[in-house]
C-alpha cells in the first residue's frame, strides 16, 4: 500500500510541470556574476567617501551637542517649605 | 568553478533547483531570486564539491539554504502580505483534469496550505527527499522536532484530504483491521 507520504513527491512532480522556469536565467545569472563596471564602482567609491566627509562633518556638532548639555546649570526643584501642622486647622470663617 | 562547469551544472539542474526554490518560497519571483543566487553561490563555493561526489545533493543542500534564507529575510512583510492576499505563484489549477491529478493537485494545495514550519519540514522530508536527519541539520532543530512535525503534518493532511485518506489513518493507526 503507498502511503501519504510517499504520494507527496509524485504529486508534486504533476502539479510542477506546469510550472515553466523563466528562459532568459542564463543570460541573467551572467549579469549578475560579472564585476561591476569601472564607472559604477567609481561612483560607489564617490558615494562612500561623500558619506564619509558628512559623517565626519556632523561629529563637532554632535560634541557640540553633548557639551552643552552637560555643561547646562540644572533647574533643581525649589526646596519644600517646612510643614506646619496650623495648615490644617479648619479655617475660620467671619459671620 | 569555471563558467564552462556552472553552465553544464546550470543546464543539467536548473529546472530541478527552480522547482526546489519554488515550492518552498511558492512565488515565480522569489524562486527566480533563489535559483540565480543559488548558481553563484555553488560558482563561488564550488572547490567545497568533492570530486567523485554526486553533484545533486550538494547543489540541492544550496538551494534549500538560499530558499531558507530568502524566506526568514522577507518573513514579516511575507506574512503580512498572505494575510490579506495568499497566492501560489502561477500555478493555476487547470479546469478540467482527470481524477488521479485532481488528487495530485488537490494534496499539493494541502501540503502547501499547512502551517509554515510544518510546510517547509515536509517539503523537505518527502519531496526534496532529504532524509530527517538532513531536515534537522538544515533546519537546526532537533530530529525528534523533524518526526513530530512531521507525523503531525501528515495527520492533518489526512484529516483534510477526506475519507480515502481517512481509511489510511485508520489503517496506520491501527483502528481498523
Amino acid at each position: 500500500m503507498t502511503t501519504l507520504e510517499t504520494r507527496i513527491r509524485p504529486a508534486f512532480d504533476d502539479v510542477l510541470d506546469h510550472l515553466s522556469a523563466p528562459a532568459v536565467a542564463w543570460e541573467q545569472l551572467r549579469t549578475r556574476m560579472q564585476p561591476p563596471p569601472h564607472h559604477r564602482r567609481l561612483l560607489r567609491l564617490v558615494v562612500s567617501a561623500a558619506a564619509l566627509v558628512l559623517l565626519g562633518a556632523s561629529v563637532p556638532f554632535g560634541l557640540e551637542a553633548v557639551r552643552v548639555r552637560v555643561e547646562a546649570p540644572a533647574i533643581l526643584p525649589a526646596p519644600r517649605e517646612e510643614f506646619d501642622s496650623a495648615d490644617l486647622l479648619p479655617l475660620q470663617f467671619a459671620h | 568553478m569555471d563558467e564552462l562547469r556552472l553552465r553544464e551544472l546550470f543546464d543539467r539542474y536548473y529546472k530541478e533547483c527552480y522547482r526546489v526554490a519554488y515550492v518552498l518560497t511558492r512565488s515565480a519571483a522569489d524562486a527566480d531570486d533563489v535559483t540565480q543566487e543559488a548558481f553563484i553561490r555553488a560558482h563561488r563555493y564550488g572547490h567545497t564539491l568533492q570530486p567523485g561526489r554526486p553533484v545533486w545533493p550538494w547543489l540541492r543542500s544550496i538551494v534549500v539554504n538560499t530558499a531558507l534564507t530568502h524566506m526568514n529575510r522577507g518573513k514579516t512583510l511575507r506574512g503580512l502580505l498572505e494575510l490579506v492576499w495568499r497566492q501560489d505563484g502561477v500555478l493555476r489549477r487547470p479546469p478540467v483534469l482527470s481524477s488521479e491529478r485532481e488528487e495530485n493537485w488537490d494534496l499539493y494545495a494541502a501540503v502547501q496550505k499547512l502551517p509554515e514550519k510544518l510546510r517547509v519540514t515536509v517539503l523537505l522530508a518527502y519531496y526534496i527527499g532529504l532524509t530527517h536527519e538532513e531536515a534537522a541539520q538544515t533546519l537546526q532543530i532537533p530530529l525528534g522536532t523533524v518526526k513530530s512535525r512531521c507525523n503531525l503534518a501528515l495527520h492533518k493532511l489526512r484529516e483534510q484530504l477526506g475519507p480515502r485518506y481517512r481509511i489510511e489513518t485508520a489503517l496506520v493507526e491501527g483502528v481498523l483491521p
